[in-house]
């Protein structure tokens, strides 16, 4: 497999010698390899053809083997498309080259791994919880169903805007709530961009490895708690994508 | 697909992650070394489309009024929340300018249907 002169795709660092159970058990992943130079060790593959299904494929492989990877040892994550020309290039051009910054990162990654936390509100419920109590919401609502479609235009808009508020005004309540709870069982986060309208948040957590299930039941928790109005879906374990700069990841 | 909410859980886990899910970090999140120029891959672009929304723009508004509007407040038929849902976005997409959200959301879901295989379920509610 290891063909010297093969354009090789780099998923990740983690320590040389690691025993990665995990990426040689879990099914349905691309042959990888491992290629070590000193107290360093790469994940490497073949590099995808260059097609769209391709590059979507490996874009999901490149997340899973990761994950996969990140199960039984610390992985600094490289970013999507990183190709070195050979397994030769991977050991002197890469790994020693950069041997002082990537044995950095591992130490940042060390012990760490990221679970990411996506909340939802079930719309049902918040559209009817805003129109209970918001008067104003209320009346627009009544006054709709009462003018003509082409008239009620700005009513619409109106009631859009003023609806949206509301749904912001909740959001941010609520995700101070459920942040201040994960916080005691995590040691950083960071925000990331919504993905629809509905969502609360989306929020990638650092946790200390040996609190991952600490920090799972406490989620738990918190999602039955609150399964009415919201809907929680984490993911992880993966390599802290979002803070492998960070020596000593922690709440402000 | 590996949603499963665990045992009794509130919360639904993926084992492993999903294309919707993974575009952001991976695109944008780890490593560079310098030396190597990333790779421009065909349908790179296609990954990239954004699927965040953009929130409070004239069209979520519409969307929002219409969803309201559509409530059943205790007084009408009562309508299941599919339904609700999938006549707001018909009714968003008549009046020509579709969310954001639905844009991205649908790109997404072309390029996820060039292979039958895939999971398709998160991209969208």
């Amino acid at each position: 497999m290891n063909d010297e002169k093969k354009n090789v795709w780099v998923y990740g660092v983690v320590p040389a010698g690691a025993a990665l159970k995990e990426l040689e058990r879990r099914e349905g992943l691309p042959d990888v390899w491992v290629v070590e130079a000193g107290d360093l060790a790469a994940i490497v593959g073949d590099a995808p053809q260059d097609d769209e299904k391709a590059t979507r494929n490996q874009a999901l492989a490149h997340a899973r083997v990761l994950e996969a990877a990140v199960v039984d040892a610390p992985v600094v994550p490289f970013r999507f498309g990183i190709i070195v020309p050979g397994d030769q290039e991977v050991g002197t051009d890469l790994l020693d080259a950069h041997h002082d910054d990537l044995a950095q990162h591992l130490r940042n990654v060390d012990d760490r791994v990221q679970m990411t936390l996506k909340v939802y509100y079930h719309e049902e419920p918040i559209l009817r919880e805003i129109v209970e109590n918001e008067p104003e919401v209320a009346r627009l609502r009544e006054a709709m169903s009462e003018g003509p479609e082409e008239a009620m235009r700005d009513v619409r808009a109106q009631l859009g805007e003023l609806v949206s508020n509301a749904v912001e005004q909740r959001r941010e309540l609520d995700s101070a709530d459920i942040v201040e709870r994960l916080k005691p069982v995590s040691q950083a986060a960071v925000v990331e961009g919504l993905e629809r309208e509905f969502m609360v948040f989306n929020m990638p957590f650092v946790v200390d490895r040996d609190r991952q299930e600490e920090f799972e039941d406490t989620v738990e928790e918190v999602a039955q708690e609150r399964q009415e109005r919201m809907r929680f879906r984490l993911l992880g374990p993966m390599p802290v994508y979002n803070f492998i700069d960070v020596e000593e990841p922690a709440w402000a | 697909m590996s949603v499963q909410p665990s045992p009794g859980g509130a919360v639904e886990r993926s084992q492993e992650s999903q294309l919707t899910d993974v575009v952001a970090t991976i695109l944008d999140k780890g490593v560079v070394v310098d030396v190597f120029a990333r790779v421009s891959l065909v349908g790179i672009e296609l990954l990239r489309a954004d699927v965040r929304v953009v929130i409070a723009s004239v069209d979520t508004y519409l969307r929002f009024a219409e969803a309201v509007n559509r409530l059943d407040m205790g007084k009408e038929e009562p309508k299941d929340l599919t339904g609700v849902v999938e006549d707001v976005t018909e009714s968003g997409a008549k009046g020509k300018s579709k969310g954001a959200l639905d844009a991205g959301a649908e790109k997404l879901e072309e390029f996820l249907q060039t292979d039958g295989s895939e999971d398709r379920e998160e991209s969208r509610r």
